[in-house]
C-alpha cells in the first residue's frame, strides 16, 4: 500500500499545514498548493475515470452505479459536510478543482458520471496518470524492451488502450459488484421507509390479541423481516463509502500490476498489439506533420485588391531556411523548421529518433517541396523581366546555385523531385534564366519512375548510398550544377549497363565489369570529351565539362560578341570616375 | 569551378560591403529606408557569395539595381576585378591537371566494380 491508498493518508497530505497561520498565507499560494496536492492525489478517481469511456459495457456500468458519485462524497473520515476550498476542515478530502470545490459533491458526481467528458477535460491529469503508469512499465525488463523505441506519447497511447480493454474493465466491474446499488442518500431514504413500516408493524403486533397466536406469529415474522431489512439498509448506507473505496481506491500502479499478474497472457497480447498500433499511428502522424511543414514558410495575407485570404511564401522565413539548408544540409533545414514550431512537431522529433530510415525519406520529400517553393519567383520580381531587389530572384539564383554546387549526391535527387514537382510557367522561366532548361526538359520527359531499370538498381538512383556509389565511381561527386544534365544521362547509361551486368546470373565478373565499363566509358566521353582519330593524327572533341567550363569563362571574361562580367565592372568603374566631381 | 574565398576573404567582403553602404548613405545615394532594406538584403546574400566572381557580380548588381555609384564602389570594383583576374589566371594554368583523365577513371571504376562483385 502506498501512502496514497487511504483516505486518511490523502487527507494528511492535503489539509492546510497546521503550523502556518492562515492569515499569512496568500490565497493564491494556498490555492496553488491545494491544486498541486489534488492533482497528485486524485489517483483513485482515475481508475474510474479511465474506465468510464462510453463503451456499451461501460454505459451499463454507469447506469448501474449512477449514484456512485454520491458515495465519493462521503469518503472523508468524518463523513464531512461540504466545506470551503479556502478553509478546508482538517481531515477533509477535497476531490475538486478550485472553481468547483464549494459544491464538491456535485462535482464528484460530474467527474464520475462525465466519463469521457471529464477525462478529456482533465487532459493534464490524464497525462500525469498515464506517465506514472509508463514509468512503472519502463522499469519492468520485459515491458521496457517491448516499449523501447516508442515515444512517450506513443507509450501513453498504449496504456490508454490498455485501460479500455475488456479484461481490465471486467476486473473493475467485479470489484464494483461488491458495492450495493444506490447512494447513501437513497439508502438512507429507503431505511427511513423501512423504519416507518417497521414502526407500523410493531404497533400492529402489539395490538394483536394474545389469543390470536397465529396472527401474532405472522406479524412477528413481518416485524423481524422489516427489522432485518432496516439493519441491512442502514448497514448498506453506512458501509457504502468504504465498499466503494475498497473497490476503486488503490494506487493505479499496484492495481495494474496485480491485474497483470492475474492476466499475464492477455495483457501481453494487448500491449503488443497496441504497441504496434501506436507505432503505426505515430508514423502516420509524423507523416501528416511533415505534410504541414510546408506551412511553416507560408503565411496568410488578405489580398489588398481582391480581399481574398491567401497563403503566400514568406520570403524572409524562406531565406532563413535556405541559409540553414545551405550551411547544414537536410538536418539544418529540418532543425530550423522544428525550431519554428517545436510544440507541434515534437512528434516528428520522436519519429526521427525511432525510425531514422523513414524519417530520411520524409526529409527528402520535404526538401523537394521546399525547393519547389523556393524555385517559384516572387510575384512582380520575375527574373529577367524587371529589376529585382530584396528577396527576389537574384538571391534565389545564388542560393540555388549553391545548393546545386553541393557535393552531396542526395541533393541531385532532391532537386530532381523539386523540378519534377514544379511545372508552372514562372518556374520554367526561372529555370531558363538559370540555364536549367535542358535539365527541366529532360526531367519532365524522363521521370525517374520511367527509367527502365530493375528495382534493385533503381535503388542506385533513389538512395543516398546508391548515388554515392555511382557518383564516386564516376568521379563526379563534386559536380558543378550545370553538369547535371550530362551527368544524369551518364548515370542512366551506367546504371543500365550495371543492371544488365548484374541481371544476368551467368555473366562472369569480368564480362560484367566490361559491360559496365563500356557504358561508363560512354558516360565518361560525354563528360570529358572524345578523341577522334583522323589520318593526320587525333582531334579532341570537348566534353560537357570543358563546354560548361568554357561557358563560365565566357560569362566572366566575355567574348568578342558579348562583354563579360569583368568588362561590365570596368564599365561601371569608368562611369563612376567620369561622373565624379573634380 | 571557381575557387572559393577563404573565411578571411569573406570577412573582408562583409566589411567592404558594410563600408560601401555607409558611404552611399553619407553621399545621399540611399535614404534610410532603402539603407535598411539593402542591409537586410546584403546580410541574406552574404551566405551565397562564395567566390570572387560572386562578389564581383554582387557589386555590379549594387550599381545596376540599387543605383550606387560612389567612389567607394569604384574602389571595390577594381579590387574584385583584380581578384577575379588573378583567380582566372591561376585556374587557367591549373585547369588541364584538374580535369580527370578518362582512362585513369575507367581503371579505377573497373577495379571498384570487380572488387564489389567478388
Amino acid at each position: 500500500m502506498t501512502e496514497f491508498n487511504t483516505a486518511e493518508n490523502i487527507a494528511k497530505l492535503i489539509v492546510r499545514p497546521r503550523d502556518i497561520d492562515p492569515t499569512t498565507i496568500a490565497r493564491d499560494r494556498l490555492v496553488t498548493h491545494m491544486e498541486e496536492v489534488l492533482y497528485k492525489q486524485r489517483t483513485p478517481l482515475e481508475a474510474l475515470k479511465l474506465a468510464t469511456h462510453p463503451t456499451p459495457d461501460l454505459q451499463a456500468l454507469e447506469t448501474k452505479y449512477r449514484t456512485v458519485g454520491d458515495a465519493f462524497k462521503v469518503i472523508t473520515p468524518h463523513m464531512g459536510a461540504p466545506t470551503t476550498y479556502e478553509d478546508p476542515t482538517p481531515g477533509t478530502v477535497l476531490f475538486a478543482k478550485k472553481q468547483q470545490a464549494e459544491v464538491w459533491g456535485s462535482y464528484l458526481t460530474q467527474v464520475v458520471m462525465g466519463g469521457q467528458r471529464a477525462f478529456d477535460a482533465d487532459a493534464p491529469l490524464k497525462t500525469q496518470v498515464l506517465d506514472s503508469i509508463v514509468t512503472t512499465f519502463d522499469g519492468l525488463p520485459y515491458y521496457s524492451d517491448m516499449l523501447s523505441g516508442l515515444s512517450q506519447a506513443a507509450k501513453r497511447q498504449v496504456f490508454e488502450k490498455f485501460f479500455n480493454s475488456s479484461q481490465y474493465l471486467d476486473k473493475l466491474k467485479a470489484k464494483l459488484a461488491a458495492v450495493p446499488p444506490g447512494s447513501v442518500q437513497s439508502l438512507d431514504h429507503e431505511a427511513k421507509a423501512v423504519q416507518v413500516a417497521l414502526t407500523k408493524a410493531q404497533a400492529e403486533l402489539i395490538a394483536i390479541p394474545a389469543a390470536d397466536a397465529a396472527a401474532k406469529a405472522a406479524k412477528q415474522i413481518e416485524v423481524n423481516d422489516l427489522d432485518t431489512e432496516l439493519n441491512n439498509k442502514l448497514s448498506a448506507r453506512d458501509t457504502l463509502p468504504g465498499r466503494v473505496s475498497n473497490a476503486l481506491i488503490g494506487a493505479p500502479r499496484e492495481a495494474i500490476l496485480e491485474f497483470i499478474s492475474d492476466n499475464i497472457d492477455g495483457v501481453n497480447t494487448t500491449i503488443t498489439t497496441e504497441t504496434t498500433a501506436a507505432l503505426t499511428a505515430i508514423e502516420a502522424g509524423a507523416r501528416s506533420d511533415m505534410g504541414k511543414l510546408s506551412t511553416i514558410w507560408r503565411r496568410e495575407i488578405v489580398n489588398p485588391e481582391s480581399g481574398v485570404r491567401e497563403k503566400i511564401v514568406d520570403q524572409k522565413i524562406m531565406t532563413k531556411l535556405v541559409r540553414a539548408y545551405t550551411k547544414r544540409g537536410s538536418d539544418g533545414l529540418l532543425e530550423a523548421m522544428l525550431d519554428r514550431s517545436s510544440a507541434d512537431l515534437q512528434r516528428l522529433a520522436d519519429f526521427k529518433a525511432s525510425s531514422p530510415d523513414e524519417y530520411q525519406k520524409l526529409v527528402v520529400e520535404t526538401e523537394a517541396l521546399f525547393l519547389a517553393d523556393y524555385l517559384r519567383p516572387v510575384a512582380g520580381q520575375h527574373v529577367g523581366t524587371e529589376m529585382v531587389k530584396g528577396y527576389g530572384g537574384k538571391l534565389k539564383k545564388r542560393a540555388i546555385r549553391k545548393i546545386m554546387n553541393s557535393t552531396d549526391p542526395l541533393k541531385t535527387q532532391v532537386l530532381y523531385m523539386a523540378v519534377n514537382n514544379v511545372r508552372n510557367p514562372q518556374t520554367a522561366m526561372l529555370a531558363q534564366e538559370l540555364g536549367m532548361e535542358d535539365m527541366v526538359d529532360y526531367m519532365k520527359k524522363t521521370p525517374l519512375s520511367k527509367l527502365k531499370l530493375p528495382d534493385k538498381f533503381k535503388k542506385l538512383f533513389t538512395t543516398k548510398k546508391g548515388l554515392v556509389l555511382l557518383a564516386s565511381a564516376l568521379g563526379i561527386a563534386g559536380g558543378v550544377w550545370y553538369w547535371w544534365y550530362p551527368i544524369t544521362h551518364a548515370l542512366s547509361a551506367a546504371g543500365g549497363a550495371i543492371a544488365t551486368g548484374y541481371g544476368t546470373a551467368s555473366t562472369s565478373v569480368g564480362a560484367m565489369a566490361t559491360s559496365a565499363g563500356t557504358s561508363i566509358d560512354a558516360a565518361g566521353k560525354t563528360l570529358f570529351g572524345t578523341t577522334t582519330t583522323i589520318p593526320f593524327g587525333s582531334v579532341h572533341t570537348p566534353g560537357a565539362i570543358e563546354n560548361t567550363a568554357a561557358a563560365t569563362r565566357d560569362y566572366v571574361l566575355g567574348t568578342p560578341a558579348n562583354p563579360g562580367l569583368l568588362q561590365k565592372a570596368q564599365g561601371i568603374i569608368s562611369t563612376i570616375q567620369t561622373g565624379r566631381p573634380h | 569551378m571557381d575557387p572559393l574565398m577563404d573565411e578571411k576573404q569573406k570577412e573582408q567582403l562583409k566589411f567592404d560591403l558594410a563600408e560601401l553602404v555607409v558611404d552611399a548613405l553619407k553621399n545621399n545615394q540611399l535614404d534610410l529606408d532603402t539603407t535598411h532594406e539593402l542591409s537586410e538584403y546584403i546580410l541574406d546574400t552574404l551566405d551565397f557569395l562564395d567566390t570572387h566572381v560572386d562578389a564581383l557580380e554582387f557589386l555590379v548588381e549594387l550599381h545596376t539595381d540599387w543605383n550606387i555609384s560612389t567612389e567607394k564602389l569604384s574602389v571595390l570594383l577594381k579590387k574584385y576585378v583584380n581578384n577575379v583576374q588573378m583567380v582566372y589566371a591561376q585556374v587557367h594554368s591549373e585547369e588541364p591537371a584538374s580535369v580527370p583523365q578518362v582512362e585513369d577513371k575507367l581503371d579505377v571504376i573497373k577495379n571498384k566494380l570487380a572488387y564489389r562483385a567478388q
